[in-house]
């Protein structure tokens, strides 16, 4: 009774238009107030909590970081490199786009931001080259997508704070994946412009590849100091973002000179909004998720489908099929906040790594990225290339299949997420 | 400049001078551990303190600039006056989601200003930094209240921001390959 009262309302709140923030809070409010025992002071503690919280602490510094990284000059460089290594491929110019996409994402973690950043010049230059347009767009809606999997991850750090787990470990758990899903949609390019016969760039000189890799280098030693920083015990998730901010404004203000001095009040604030709308979310996914667990919800799931003696592989069916459903209607840190409370303790008996199911998670809400009615790289790319959405929706539509195909990969090869971490921790 | 533009301008300059402080305290103190091999007792306890007087101020100034996502997939189908009808709801439950959380805010600050704890690290009482969850809500009731008075005004308004728009105003200007790219 009290979780249908609360899903309804959820439910009833969001599709009104209310901001998902709200959405949640509200719903979470009133059922305590109409069924439970906490007081209103309480429940307002809740809220102030997530500023308390350590881990969560480092998604303003990484959106900082992402702020003064995404710039077109960064894409710009990112790009360059990635046409330099593999450009003379048959179909060249859209397996760079992939890796020029996975190169962006390292430096700024937003999926949206790198299909636009790195889709506003590349897609442009794959047309002018004689390719499709919705060949062009679709691969670079899609390797967008990598932003979230390729570490640094706010989605990640999210998870993390949720179930106790280890940023670092999952950080360390996205690299793997995040490369073996380019590699695959790369492959999946080059098979299709063999048979397209799609054009491809003139080799570079050796000396050009040197040149773009140290151009582009500044901003990739982002990650080697993220992840390196994390693994050698120099400082934790939350301080390592923080070196990032600041080394990311040196790189952007002083190395690369993409924005100018007088700028950087304005990145500032750029940032500051992005944390707080995003913080504004966690806040009340977290005090839903305390409903939920104040509801014994979570358990008495748990206990339901250990009753039913479901095996480990079946669960992970459904957790695909959940995650899918729901990433095609909410936001990714919404989602991992609420489900993770319920999906954690279940997946804990089955046997299932957490760093394990996290990345599935991150998987899966990367494919509701592309997936309509709500698939934010959707409408992204729609703005960049003019098209209407059902257009880049069928664009999209052949690569979508590389991601699920990737998906049951991910999920029942366990060793491609845990071996990296496995093996450094 | 009017007074709305300048109220504006101060929150703004707030939230990111918040920010710039908690990143460059948190830096700072890997550096004073690494380089001086020493460290600040009351950094963690700021950079909270500060993380939550960011978010809190940080709600209202979303509203005002549409920073706040949502689903509007289902509004967007409706016809004019219902959906200003519809938006007029959702507005209304916005502020009475902002007044709940200002009262109960408000039972919670008073309750500490009255035991007297202190901080951990940092020697003001806790109240004082808790202060920003009542002030928080109190001005997104207002900016919501805002929101209400212009609908019912008919004036034209956003309860959600538009994130892809907020995406888009990354596009390079330049449709251009680097240069070695274009042959």
């Amino acid at each position: 009774m009290t979780t249908a009262a609360l899903f309804v309302m959820l439910f009833a709140f969001m599709l009104l238009g209310m901001p998902v923030a709200v959405a949640l809070g509200l719903s979470s409010l009133l059922t305590i107030l109409v069924f439970g025992h906490d007081s209103l002071a309480s429940l307002s503690l809740k809220l102030f909590e997530t500023s308390e919280h350590f881990t969560l602490l480092a998604i303003p510094f990484f959106i900082l970081s992402g702020a003064f990284m995404t710039t077109g000059g960064v894409a710009k460089r990112m790009i360059r490199f990635a046409i330099a290594c593999v450009g003379h491929l048959r179909g060249g110019l859209a397996i760079a786009s992939v890796l020029a996409c996975m190169l962006f994402a390292a430096v700024s973690g937003s999926s949206p931001a790198t299909v636009v950043a790195v889709g506003s010049i590349v897609i442009a230059g794959m047309v002018r080259a004689g390719y499709p347009k919705d060949f062009a767009a679709g691969v670079v809606c899609n390797a967008g997508t990598l932003g979230i999997l390729i570490p640094p991850s706010i989605v990640m750090v999210v998870y993390g704070a949720a179930t106790e787990t280890s940023v670092g470990k999952l950080f360390m758990a996205g690299v793997v994946p995040g490369i073996v899903l380019g590699l695959m949609l790369m492959t999946a390019i080059w098979v299709l412009a063999r048979i397209k016969n799609l054009p491809r760039q003139p080799r570079a000189s050796l000396n050009e590849v040197l040149v773009a890799a140290r151009e582009s280098g500044w901003g990739l030693v982002l990650l080697v100091i993220i992840l390196g920083g994390i693994y050698g015990g120099i400082f934790t998730p939350t301080e390592a973002a923080a070196v990032a901010a600041v080394y990311s404004f040196f790189i952007a203000v002083f190395v690369y000179k993409d924005i100018g001095f007088r700028k950087v009040p304005s990145v500032l604030v750029d940032a500051s909004k992005v944390t707080v709308m995003l913080m504004f979310i966690i806040a009340n996914a977290l005090l839903f998720a305390h409903v939920l667990t104040t509801e014994r919800i979570p358990q008495m799931i748990a206990e339901h489908i250990i009753a039913w003696g479901m095996p480990s592989w079946g669960f992970l069916i459904v957790v695909n099929i959940l995650l899918l459903v729901a990433g095609a209607f909410m936001e990714p840190t919404g989602i991992i906040l609420i489900l993770a409370p319920i999906l954690f303790p279940i997946a804990t008996k089955l046997g299932i790594d957490p760093v394990h199911l996290g990345i599935i998670m991150v998987v899966n809400l990367e494919i509701g990225m592309v997936t309509p009615p709500i698939g934010l790289n959707l409408f992204v790319t729609a703005g960049i290339t003019k098209m209407s959405i059902g257009e880049v929706v069928h664009a999209a539509a052949p690569w979508l299949m590389v991601l699920l195909v990737f998906l049951v990969i991910v999920t029942y090869i366990p060793i491609i997420t845990l071996g990296l971490p496995n093996l450094l921790f | 400049m009017s007074f709305g533009s300048k109220v504006n301008h101060v929150e703004e300059g707030v939230i990111a001078f918040l920010l710039t402080v908690m990143t460059l305290v948190t830096f700072m103190q890997v550096v004073a551990r690494y380089v001086f091999n020493y460290s600040f007792i009351w950094a963690l306890e700021l950079v909270t303190f500060l993380f939550a007087w960011l978010i809190f101020l940080g709600i209202s100034y979303g509203v005002r600039v549409g920073a706040h996502i949502g689903v509007d997939a289902l509004v967007k189908t409706l016809a004019p006056a219902k959906a200003r009808a519809v938006g007029i709801v959702a507005t209304v439950l916005c502020m009475l989601y902002a007044a709940i959380v200002f009262y109960g805010g408000w039972i919670y600050v008073a309750k500490m200003y009255e035991i007297g704890i202190m901080g951990e690290d940092i020697p003001i009482p806790q109240w004082v930094p808790r202060l920003v969850l009542p002030l928080g809500y109190a001005f997104l009731f207002f900016r919501f209240g805002q929101v209400l008075y212009r609908l019912i005004a008919g004036k034209e308004v956003h309860l959600l921001g538009d994130e892809v728009e907020e995406a888009l105003k990354l596009k390079v200007d330049t449709d251009e390959l680097p240069a070695q790219g274009r042959e």
